[in-house]
């Protein structure tokens, strides 16, 4: 039987979100991350078997894409279907989350972030991706609060997304910046000024579209 | 000790309850209003509300065993909810209020939902997941608010689960009896499984599940099916909160919250990660007058009260909106 290519014995869990458990690797020879999507026994095996293998597939697919669209994302150097695994490239770094706690930097540093937030996304959604889950903790900075952000966990993306979509997205990262931040209004310009820049043609039939979402109507 | 007066009228229910600093319901009197076929009329339910009040206020005192003068408020549900239900019970509250020379405090209802869970549970700082009629939402506090983390994109699990029921043929309200049906299933057929990071939908999986039943599909596995994917979404989405939150423990509050089968698979999620799960006895986990007098109490006591003409009826009312200045934020 041939070795495996990462190395077990080095896997250090990294964290666990909502979906997946991720653990540092060796993956011949380059450091790693394994994101192994679990089980979820609270639903039925099929549905939780159809679940985890269609979001492998299109997290390995839409990071790529987007990287195709000159926004950062992990580069991915294995896929395992049978067993929901990915092995991604590692990108340390503060994570927007991070960023908005009561630790994070100063005014300008956390504006310059938002922009280049707002311009990855801007870049994805002219392109024609969503990201489907974009909370705080799915941007991080690889460089730097100063440098360029990068977009994590685009399995529940769509490839060819519709205004809704794009809405969707945008009102996340709204209710999100609102939520975390206690000048979240002020930041939410800067991911908007970023964002119009990297979606011109888009920008404001999806922010209006997000305005709908937000508005909508809770009894039917 | 102080004792507040709540009246609870957002949508179906038309409920009074009086609760004491300790969230103790010393008595509640509720009643539901029920259609004779299809869903819910605004209008006929506020008339139904109109109706009773008189009746629910006299037995939820003679059941608390207390007198008008020893309440301390009259507290209302001013929003979200269907305008001519909400405008029943504020309108009643108000009249209380003056008759009785009283303090007024209007109540989220959402915000409720989630008070009287945090106060049975003794949990602090849970997740809410709530499931109801109208609501579908997943909430955790921050920075002064109650924050809405995900909800749904379209209608809410219970109007689904009323209007799939109906359609199929059967009657308002159609959660428990889809419940019973679902019990019968053991296919798990396939259908739409809409997860918007956390926010979800509903429509496509109605349509799907109807024309699943005109393929002829038997009803108990259609039921089976919808209860599973539905379910698994709100799940999903309560773990997201959850994690992206930092938080463990999680609370229930809504009439689709009682459903054993989403109580068992929210149990089985928060196991998982170590928290501690709570939903609240079914009388508080429905809509109730009890719950609009705790979060009144606590909002009484930081202030809180308004002149009458500061009491309109907010039917869209955003939780996020309104300011919780008897809880801290978590350092």
């Amino acid at each position: 039987m041939e070795p495996p290519a990462e190395s077990e014995a080095a896997a250090a869990p990294v964290a666990r979100g909502a979906e997946a458990k991720i653990a540092r690797v060796e993956w011949l020879g380059l450091e790693a991350l394994r994101k192994d999507r679990d089980a979820k026994s609270y639903r039925p095996r099929a549905l939780d078997d159809r679940l985890r293998r269609e979001r492998t597939r299109n997290e390995a697919r839409l990071l790529a894409e987007a990287r195709r669209l000159g926004v950062r994302t992990p580069l991915v150097y294995d896929i395992d279907l049978r067993q929901h695994r990915l092995i991604l490239e590692e990108l340390p770094g503060p994570t927007l989350k991070e960023l908005l706690g009561a630790a994070g930097p100063e005014a300008p540093a956390l504006a310059r972030a938002l922009l280049s937030f707002g311009r990855a996304l801007g870049r994805l959604h002219a392109g024609g991706i969503s990201h489907g889950d974009l909370t705080s903790s799915n941007v991080i900075f690889p460089e730097g609060p100063g440098g360029p952000a990068a977009l994590l966990d685009l399995s529940m993306g769509e490839r060819s997304a519709g205004l809704e979509e794009k809405g969707i997205d945008l009102h996340l990262v709204e209710e999100d910046l609102l939520g975390l931040h206690p000048r979240g209004a002020e930041l939410l310009e800067d991911f908007r000024e970023g964002y119009a820049e990297g979606n011109p043609e888009g920008a404001r039939e999806v922010r209006a579209r997000a305005d709908a979402i937000k508005g909508r109507m809770r009894y039917v | 000790m102080a004792v507040v007066l709540g009246i609870e009228s957002t949508a179906h229910t038309a409920s009074v309850g009086i609760v004491n600093e300790e969230a103790r319901v010393l008595g509640m009197a509720s009643d539901m209003y029920r259609p004779a076929a299809g869903g819910i009329h605004p209008r006929e339910a506020a008339n139904h509300h109109v109706e009773l009040f008189p009746d629910l206020v006299a037995r939820a005192l003679a059941a608390a065993e207390v007198a008008p003068r020893d309440i301390a408020a009259v507290a209302f549900s001013q929003g979200p909810g269907l305008g001519p239900c909400l405008r029943a019970g504020a309108t009643v509250a108000r009249t209380l209020a003056q008759v009785w020379e009283l303090p007024l405090v209007p109540v989220n209802h959402c915000v409720a939902h989630v008070e009287i869970a945090r106060i049975l549970s003794g949990l602090d700082d849970p997740v809410l997941l709530y499931a109801s009629g109208g609501n579908t939402q997943v909430i955790v506090h921050g920075a002064g608010r109650y924050r809405v983390l995900g909800e749904t994109l379209d209608i809410g699990i219970g109007n689904f689960l009323d209007k799939l029921w109906i359609a199929l043929g059967g009657t308002f309200p159609g959660g428990p009896a889809l419940e019973a049906e679902a019990l019968r299933g053991t296919e798990l057929l396939p259908l739409p499984y809409s997860v918007h990071g956390m926010d979800v939908a509903f429509s496509g999986m109605l349509t799907a599940a109807l024309a699943l039943h005109r393929q002829g599909s038997p009803l108990a596995d259609v039921a089976y099916s919808v209860e599973c994917t539905a379910y698994s979404m709100l799940v999903e989405i309560t773990e997201r909160a959850l994690a992206h939150r930092s938080r463990k423990d999680v609370v229930l509050g809504g009439g689709v919250a009682c459903n054993e089968r989403l109580r068992g698979m929210v149990r089985a999620m928060v196991e998982s990660r170590g928290g501690r799960v709570f939903a609240p006895p079914r009388s508080l986990c429905v809509d109730n007058g009890a719950m609009i007098g705790w979060t009144g109490l606590l909002a009484l006591r930081a202030g809180g009260a308004v002149p009458i003409e500061a009491s309109g009826i907010l039917p869209r009312q955003r939780t996020d909106l309104v300011p919780t200045p008897w809880r801290a934020d978590r350092p």
